[in-house]
């Protein structure tokens, strides 16, 4: 069975500066995988890769068949892989509706019709009432993004990557900044969202990570240092030993 | 013998207004560098600095004396744009900002034409520096020297700045990494209300020096004003080699481009531009984003 | 219900102007009617899509040089037709320029399509043969003979105005559909995050080249109707006093509102004309209106507006407020 992502041999770096050094990786479809590290290991900027910001310095990226080494933003969305940021990166003047909205239009590739007026596209309206729906943020609706709260507007990153149906979801640190209360209600979202597709998810959160994950890859310093289920992880000596060097006490125990 | 010497003599020319245009530019390509705003109204600072010398001499009849009121009012006023106005609309993005420089640069042009009136001035060239000497098979008027000279000085008091000082050193690592600099506990917007008003009395040095050569006129902003864009363009925003090598480039051009093709210097200079735009956006010197 | 009737008496009351106006107040409505549109379709550039030009006055030119050609060297093409062309022609100088230009972020955005326009105005001013340089080019409409056998005298104002207005209102009423349609919201996207657009499946440079284009075309329509109207057409029509009149009267109007910038042109216009009357120094005080405007009153006179709920519907405005100054 073909990898849903495959990343072979990737290498990058800023100006000289190594940042990812002989990256391979295989997620099967269906797998919801967990890329773990500690600040400064490049997760960031596998996941920009992955989803086309920039291209690497060498190495390929495999999304299925398609080689999207590279690939623009735009082009590799259309087959159907979609991000979220790390960053709230919103559309500050849009409301919620509009926003999801306009995810909904991308995916049924009305992007570029200038003639249907898009308040009349029936199932155009629904398709955006439901991932509204899914995310629990019905009520908030004509609300511009810009003045939503933070727990919100990830919710809202969640939904715009989550309504474009993609068949790869990449999340960047998706519980970023939220309290204990609103990482339970992701962690419930993000296995309902990306129930039958493939999952790939930055995180810092270890319960997340470990609630969530079929298989964790550890990042340490640009390279992989064990990729594995989330058992064979915890109880990996070199991972524990990044972990302690940095810190002091696990916190994946 | 003839022909070397009018060669010569445009290179001259060349460089004498390149070193000019380096005065005006290097502001602004620092601003620009430093805050991502394209300052429209360092032109006018420019200007200013030349009718704030035509009224220094004919006060006081003294040229030099503008060369110490004019930076001085110009780098105040500088300073109350960047403090007062631009900092206020901050909030509003980079087009409102672009906008209201803008706008400034209109009405000090219109100002300048109310004050002083609509016509050219002339500014006298300082008696020390009157006259003409023998040079290159041909003569050649001391002032304009005066200007190359005086221009390469303050341009290599800048590099001595930049290069060997701390202030230059925290100057260009906010050019090129504010958040940084910010960060390391640098106070940032006083740095930048710094370059920005050094930047607008380095402009108005440039007009006193050039209104005997040039003459105070009230189109003098809108026509250094493209040729700045060009060299900020061309030499990389942020980058004061860039400028430099920019400016010189911009004032041979122009020089022997009125020499050979007079009906062709305005669309000249504006296909360099978007050539540069279009191949190499960040210019000579210049990074991208 | 309501909404429908007040829409209707908005379209119909305007054919009335001539009859209450003298000639010399017609002539400053059908001004405020083609700077209008160009204003109008400026904003949907630089309101909805983000992208400020500084040479937008490219394309009215060229608009404008282009039916004068077609009535000199074709004949009398009928005047409906000359506008379609004069809008092909600024649909592929905008195309060509957007080509060029869209790729760019922001300030070189506006520093290039400045340096388009200026190359523009120096092939209007030095092209002699063709466009008559400095003189002008004589633009000499033909009367317009409409099934039924009423003949409108481009010579006539009141003539003129109505064919005006009814352009004018077909060119808003396409502007206005366009901005409803995904293309439309797909601009919006633009403006505020085109980054994220791109990862949405969105092809940031299509998008903005397409917007650009039909900007670009109107922009024409309204060169055409200003030169048809002037019976002349000179390199000042693309120079940068043009380019900034029409950003002066976009902003003043409001360019969180679709015909904000109208009612800008009319403000601009009316405020123009009786400064003129008022002091030689007219244009510094435009200068310090618009840089007052800026700090204190951004979004224009419909901002403004804005907060009268009434009238907002009338203007058209979004139910999004747009960004209050912090």
């Amino acid at each position: 069975m073909t990898a849903a992502l495959e990343l072979r041999d990737i290498h990058h770096d800023f100006s000289g500066l190594r940042v990812l050094t002989g990256i391979n990786l295989a997620v099967a479809p269906g797998e919801r995988h967990a890329i773990i590290g500690p600040n400064g290991a490049g997760k960031s900027t596998l996941f920009n890769i992955i989803s086309g910001r920039f291209a690497p310095r060498r190495g390929r990226v495999m999304y299925r068949d398609h080689d999207i080494t590279g690939a623009p933003p735009h082009r590799i969305a259309r087959l159907g892989v979609a991000r979220s940021f790390q960053i709230i990166n919103t559309f500050p003047r849009l409301t919620v509706y509009q926003s999801v909205r306009s995810a909904v239009v991308s995916r049924r590739g009305l992007r570029l019709d200038a003639w249907r007026l898009l308040d009349r596209l029936m199932d155009v309206a629904q398709e955006t009432d439901e991932v509204l729906a899914l995310l629990g943020l019905v009520d908030r609706r004509d609300t511009p993004a810009s003045a939503l709260s933070y727990g919100e507007q990830r919710e809202l990153e969640i939904a715009l990557t989550v309504a474009a149906r993609p068949e790869l979801i990449l999340l960047d640190e998706p519980t970023a900044g939220l309290n204990t209360e609103e990482t339970r209600k992701a962690i419930g979202l993000i296995r309902q969202v990306s129930e039958g597709k493939t999952l790939v998810m930055v995180e810092h959160d270890m319960e997340v990570v470990f609630t969530l994950a079929d298989r964790i890859s550890v990042l340490h310093y640009g390279e992989v240092l064990a990729t594995g289920p989330p058992d064979e992880i915890r109880s990996n000596e070199q991972v524990q030993r990044a972990y302690l060097g940095r810190r002091g006490s696990p916190d994946i125990s | 013998m003839f022909a070397l010497s009018v060669y010569a003599t445009q290179a001259l020319h060349g460089m004498v207004y390149g070193m000019l245009l380096f005065l005006v530019a290097s502001g602004l390509t620092l601003v620009f560098g430093m805050m991502g705003i394209l300052n429209i109204a360092h032109a006018a600072f420019y200007m200013l600095g030349a009718y704030l010398a035509y009224t220094t001499v004919a006060v006081t009849g003294n040229f030099w004396l503008s060369l110490l009121v004019a930076p001085i009012v110009v780098g105040l006023v500088g300073a109350g744009v960047e403090r007062g106005l631009l900092r206020r609309i901050h909030a509003f993005g980079h087009a409102y900002e672009l906008l209201l420089t803008f706008g400034l640069f209109f009405m000090l042009a219109e100002a300048v034409r109310w004050i002083w009136g609509n016509y050219t001035l002339e500014v006298p060239t300082p008696p020390l520096l009157a006259g003409s000497i023998p040079l290159l098979g041909s003569t050649y008027p001391v002032y304009r020297l005066f200007i190359l000279g005086f221009s390469a000085a303050i341009c290599l008091l800048m590099a001595v700045v930049l290069l060997r000082t701390r202030v230059g050193i925290i100057i260009r690592s906010a050019v090129s990494d504010g958040e940084m600099v910010s960060a390391l506990g640098i106070n940032t917007p006083l740095v930048a209300l710094g370059v920005f008003s050094v930047g607008a009395a380095l402009a108005a040095i440039a007009g006193v020096i050039a209104a005997p050569f040039l003459q105070a006129d009230p189109s003098m902003g809108a026509a250094i004003l493209t040729d700045c864009f060009v060299v900020v363009v061309v030499g990389g925003f942020g980058s004061l080699l860039g400028a430099l090598l920019a400016s010189l480039m911009i004032g041979e051009l122009q020089s022997f481009g009125i020499l050979w093709f007079p009906a062709f210097a305005l669309v000249f200079q504006f296909l360099l531009m978007a050539a540069v735009l279009v191949l190499r956006p960040q210019g000579l010197f210049g990074e991208l984003g | 219900m309501r909404r429908n009737a007040l829409i209707a008496a908005a379209v119909v009351a305007p054919y009335f102007v001539p009859l209450g106006l003298d000639t010399v107040h017609l002539r400053v409505a059908i001004e405020i009617l083609y700077f209008g549109l160009f204003a109008v379709s400026f904003n949907l550039l630089f309101g909805y899509t983000g992208m400020l030009s500084f040479g937008y006055a490219a394309t009215f030119g060229v608009g404008g040089y282009a039916v004068g050609l077609i009535w000199k060297h074709l004949g009398a093409v009928p005047v409906p037709l000359a506008l379609a062309m004069g809008a092909l022609a600024g649909a592929v100088a905008g195309l060509v320029i957007g080509f060029f230009c869209v790729r760019l972020r922001r300030t070189y955005f506006s520093l290039l399509t400045l340096a388009f326009s200026q190359f523009l105005f120096a092939v209007a001013l030095k092209w002699r043969d063709v466009t008559r340089g400095d003189d002008g080019l004589t633009v000499s409409p033909p009367d317009l003979t409409l099934p039924g056998g009423i003949v409108v005298h481009m010579g006539n104002a009141s003539h003129f105005y109505w064919l005006e207005l009814t352009v004018v209102l077909l060119c808003l009423w396409l502007a206005w559909r366009f901005i409803r349609t995904p293309l439309g919201n797909a601009a919006l996207l633009m403006r505020d995050n085109d980054e994220r657009a791109a990862f949405l499946g969105y092809s940031v440079f299509g998008t903005k080249l397409i917007v650009f284009t039909f900007a670009s075309a109107l922009a024409a329509v309204a060169g055409a109707l200003f030169a048809s109207f002037q019976r002349l057409v000179s390199p000042s029509a693309v120079d940068l006093g043009t380019s900034t009149e029409v950003v002066f009267m976009a902003l003043f109007g409001g360019t969180g509102a679709f015909l904000g910038p109208f009612l800008g042109t009319a403000a601009y216009i009316s405020l123009q004309n009786w400064l003129a009357r008022t002091t030689e120094h007219w244009p510094f005080v435009i200068g310090l209106l618009f840089v007052v405007m800026i700090l204190f009153m951004h979004t224009g006179l419909t901002g403004l507006i804005r907060r009268a709920a009434t009238l907002r519907r009338f203007f058209g405005a979004r139910r999004v407020p747009v960004r209050e100054p912090a």
